[in-house]
């Protein structure tokens, strides 16, 4: 496979490029010619009601469901032509949920996330070691998975996925794309997943991140992508975004939008 | 790192105990064989002279010719089945999971049946001999094409569900029942005690041409299972996790499926059904050692083949000088250990 | 297995030197002991399969189900020889005892007369004592003969032969004997004509209508059924239906020792066969 793509000049700087995405099924148009970029070093943010087509979306970009009209390229290539070894190291997933029940220890389950790398035993520990004290879990290494809380659990399958794109590969940025990883955590830990996700795009990944909480897309991402009925009713900076009557129309609540006293971000407040 | 060195004890006892059962298997039965007896056996083997051989005749004919093809089929089978188990409930991310739920077990007593069955309608002087290929040829052949069936059944374009698979498993499992229950309305008395018998197992069979067969299959079978250890860890998580972390997923659910059908379906044509093995051996492993496959496969392998003997040498002495069906005895001995285990870890197995 | 060979050809020597001496037999199924005991050769049964009776206080080893026999727990008997039919097995075993020079001598099986006749001469043969078998079958033929003299003469008398039905019933459904049954054949030799033998082989259960249709003029049963149900009333409890057809109408129930129907017609079936013959027609 050629990694070095054709349409290079255009895609380089583009680390995950969805391309007027259009998926059918059952004669229902789930997705409607959906497309937005996320850029190295940048953290975006997924928004929209139940139903609107974060997971369907969630699910092209993975490569488990194939559009029916434009395609999804990582890194320049579609995400279909990559060879599965290589994308591991290039992109991370973060499920919703996982249906590990198996008694793995914690180590051992964040130490899967080291198996599409070539890493030795060693390295892979130390790795561990780091990504469980970022995700605030390195107490609970030794213990069994299967006996952890749903926050924990959450917390401890985010260090997976952080210790699977550790390492910068050898060509392309990588993408970390987090589905809801804040919904089982409590309000310190939600600020710190986040917080990680920051960093992260510090060392120029690119982190796409699906969220419910307009507050914490407003303080931690550089753009909101707003997903209505299949359809991408809003893109750009919180600013641009968040706005009275644009989240009156899609999200159905009346808000007023205040500034937060300290950083001045935007802030959703309803009523 | 307190469980490394944990599992390490535990593969290294396991590995003692194996040649230990082994030796116990050989030494134990109905007739009497002592230390000179082995000692004049592998003299013999040597070539060389051995003082009074008429008299050790028969204790020699019943090491070489019964308790050694015995001991060791004893040993394949139940470290085969054990591994399967315990690559099927990694396959389906369930400890409880075992061979039978996949139909393998009852597409291979279909087979059986239908074999017995028809060559039971044969004259009787063929019966006999037919017996001994097609039955457990016509089992394995069940098993296989039962797997395949539920297989092809639980897959779609985004790949296997398992939920579909084991409906299906269970739905393939209820027609080979209703295949059973017509072939027992056929059957005359005699072909019907032949499936009760042989639906109950035993190593009784063992003989050296078959070992020579199925020893080497056995062997790559279960070394082609151990290998794919990183792969079933990596499936736990889930099938898109796994193919998240960069495996080829639907190629490794075929090659699961594919050698777990071979290994059961092999395993149960020649020794018939011995339940329990495949589904306890592996879950007592992970209970002790973590269910990381890349120990948990030879442990199961190893324990496998230990607790088989075991089970063997207790039905060859409980009633002697008849014997028990070994699968009544691997009942009798894992199901109430089995239910304790249970017992103690209720609320912590998913 | 080259000098496996060479041991075993020893060991078939050193076995033949044995046998001048008493021989050690093995009787599998209870016909072939029963005709072992009645060529006066039952001192030597050391071991038999668990359906054989046995004299009392004999020590007799039980070596299980005569389809699931264990090579080497016959072999620590220290066994000559091992008797069945040609359902002994399995044939694994048989090839073990072959190897370490047990004579293995397997019998025609079957539930017919001839089968029969045939285990006996052969047994007569193996133990040199043909003058006996000649006699016992001689016995055997006779009884029968007597049995289908009285059927002969209730056909003649009647114009239709009996029909008469075997039952089974240990709990749970009754079981009725068709084609390719010992029991059929008792049937049959006691002159009666058996309704199930077109239906099935075996023993299956019936339904009451189809036993209405089937209209036996007899129901025979076995001791061991006859003594569940406790009385004839009993019996006719079994199933819905029995009391309607002629049988059950009449209250004709005969119970059988059926001890003789086991594994293979026993030589015993002359005076079974009679017994059931004079208690059909001399009622």
């Amino acid at each position: 496979m050629d990694m070095t793509s054709n349409n290079q000049t255009l895609s380089d700087h583009l680390a995950l490029d969805v391309k007027n995405v259009t998926v059918i099924r059952s004669g229902r148009k789930l997705l409607d010619d959906v497309s937005f970029q996320a850029r190295p070093g940048e953290v975006v943010a997924l928004l929209g009601p139940n139903g609107a087509g974060k997971s369907t979306l969630f699910r092209a970009i993975t490569d488990e469901m194939s559009p029916d009209e434009g395609h999804v390229l990582l890194n320049g290539t579609a995400i279909g032509d990559w060879d599965l070894g290589k994308k591991a190291l290039t992109l991370g997933i973060l499920p919703q949920s996982s249906t590990l029940n198996f008694p793995f220890s914690v180590r051992e389950v964040v130490l899967l996330g080291r198996s599409p790398c070539k890493s030795s035993r060693e390295e892979n520990n130390a790795i561990v070691d780091k990504a469980l004290e970022m995700v605030d879990a390195s107490h609970l290494v030794e213990r069994s998975y299967t006996n952890l809380s749903g926050g924990e659990k959450q917390r401890v399958h985010l260090a997976r996925v952080l210790v699977q794109i550790w390492d910068q590969p050898e060509d392309g940025q990588r993408v970390l794309l987090l589905d809801e990883p804040t919904s089982a955590l409590d309000p310190a830990h939600q600020h710190k997943t986040l917080s990680i996700a920051r960093e992260f795009a510090k060392q120029n990944v690119a982190v796409v991140v699906i969220l419910h909480d307009l507050n914490l897309a407003s303080q931690y991402a550089d753009r909101l992508v707003m997903l209505c009925a299949g359809r991408i009713e809003a893109n750009g900076t919180a600013d641009d975004v968040l706005k009275p009557d644009l989240l009156q129309r899609l999200l159905d609540i009346e808000v007023c939008i205040m500034r937060h006293p300290k950083d001045g971000y935007p802030l959703v407040v309803a009523g | 790192m307190e469980r490394e060195r944990k599992v390490r004890l535990f593969i290294l006892g396991l590995a003692i105990l194996l040649p230990v059962t082994m030796a116990l298997s050989i030494v134990t039965g109905s007739v009497p064989v002592s230390l000179d007896n082995f000692i004049g056996l592998v003299q013999n083997w040597l070539g060389m002279d051995v003082a009074n051989a008429e008299e050790q005749m028969q204790a020699w004919m019943v090491v070489e010719v019964i308790r050694l093809p015995r001991t060791l089929l004893g040993v394949i089978v139940g470290s085969t089945l054990a591994a399967c188990g315990g690559a099927m409930q990694g396959l389906f991310r369930n400890p409880l999971a075992d061979p039978s739920i996949i139909g393998v077990s009852s597409g291979a007593a279909l087979g059986a049946g239908v074999g017995i069955v028809l060559t039971g309608m044969l004259p009787v002087v063929m019966v006999a001999t037919l017996q001994v290929y097609t039955v457990p040829f016509l089992a394995f052949v069940g098993g296989f094409i039962t797997t395949i069936a539920v297989y092809k059944i639980g897959t779609t374009n985004n790949g296997t569900s398992v939920a579909t698979m084991l409906l299906a498993g269970i739905a393939i499992g209820a027609l080979s029942g209703a295949g059973m229950g017509i072939l027992n309305y056929v059957a005359d008395d005699t072909m019907l005690r032949n499936l009760t018998f042989w639906q109950m197992g035993s190593l009784g069979g063992a003989s050296w041409e078959q070992l020579v067969f199925i020893i080497p299959i056995m062997l790559a079978l279960q070394v082609g299972l151990i290998s794919h250890a990183r792969g079933l860890n990596a499936l736990l998580l889930g099938e898109s996790e796994a193919r998240h972390l960069g495996f080829h997923v639907q190629r490794l659910k075929i090659r699961l499926i594919t050698m777990t059908a071979l290994g059961v379906g092999v395993a149960v044509s020649i020794s018939g059904m011995i339940g329990f093995v495949g589904l306890v051996v592996p879950h007592l492993v992970r209970m002790t050692i973590g269910p990381d496959h890349r120990y948990l496969m030879p442990a199961s392998a190893l324990l496998g083949g230990s607790l088989l003997l075991i089970a063997d040498v207790l039905a060859r002495i409980v009633v002697s000088p008849a014997e028990l069906p070994i699968g009544i005895v691997t009942a009798l001995l894992g199901a109430p250990f089995f239910m304790s285990l249970l017992w103690k870890q209720r609320g912590r197995i998913g | 297995m080259k000098k496996m060979t060479k041991i075993a050809a020893t060991f078939c020597l050193c076995a033949a030197a044995v046998q001048a001496q008493a021989e050690r037999l093995v009787t599998i199924g209870p016909g072939v002991t029963e005709i072992v005991y009645a060529l006066g050769q039952g001192d030597k049964i050391i071991g038999a399969d668990d359906a054989s009776k046995t004299t009392e206080g004999a020590d007799i080893k039980k070596v299980g189900y005569h389809r699931q026999l264990s090579s080497e727990g016959l072999l620590s008997l220290k066994l000559d020889r091992i008797i069945g039919t040609d359902d002994m097995g399995p044939p694994v075993v048989l090839e073990h005892l072959e190897k370490a020079g047990v004579a293995v001598t397997t019998l025609p099986g079957g539930y017919q007369l001839e089968g029969l006749e045939a285990r006996i001469t052969e047994l007569a043969k193996t133990f040199a004592s043909e003058e006996k078998g000649k006699e016992l079958w001689a016995s055997v033929e006779k009884k029968l003969n007597e049995a289908a003299d009285l059927a002969k003469a209730a056909k003649d008398k009647s114009g239709k032969p009996q029909k008469i039905i075997f039952m089974m019933a240990h709990g749970g459904t009754p079981l009725l004997a068709g084609n390719n049954t010992a029991a059929n054949a008792l049937i049959e030799l006691a002159g009666g004509q058996n309704p199930a033998k077109v239906s099935f082989p075996g023993y299956k259960p019936v339904s009451a209508e189809s036993l209405l249709t089937m209209a036996p003029d007899v129901i025979v049963v076995g001791n061991s059924t006859f003594n569940n149900a406790g009385s004839v009333a009993g019996i006719l409890k079994l199933l819905p239906g029995i009391q309607a057809t002629p049988a059950g109408k009449n209250g004709t129930v005969i119970a059988v020792d059926d001890t003789t129907l086991m594994g293979g017609l026993s030589p015993r079936i002359g005076d079974v066969a009679l017994k059931l013959a004079q208690d059909v027609y001399t009622r």
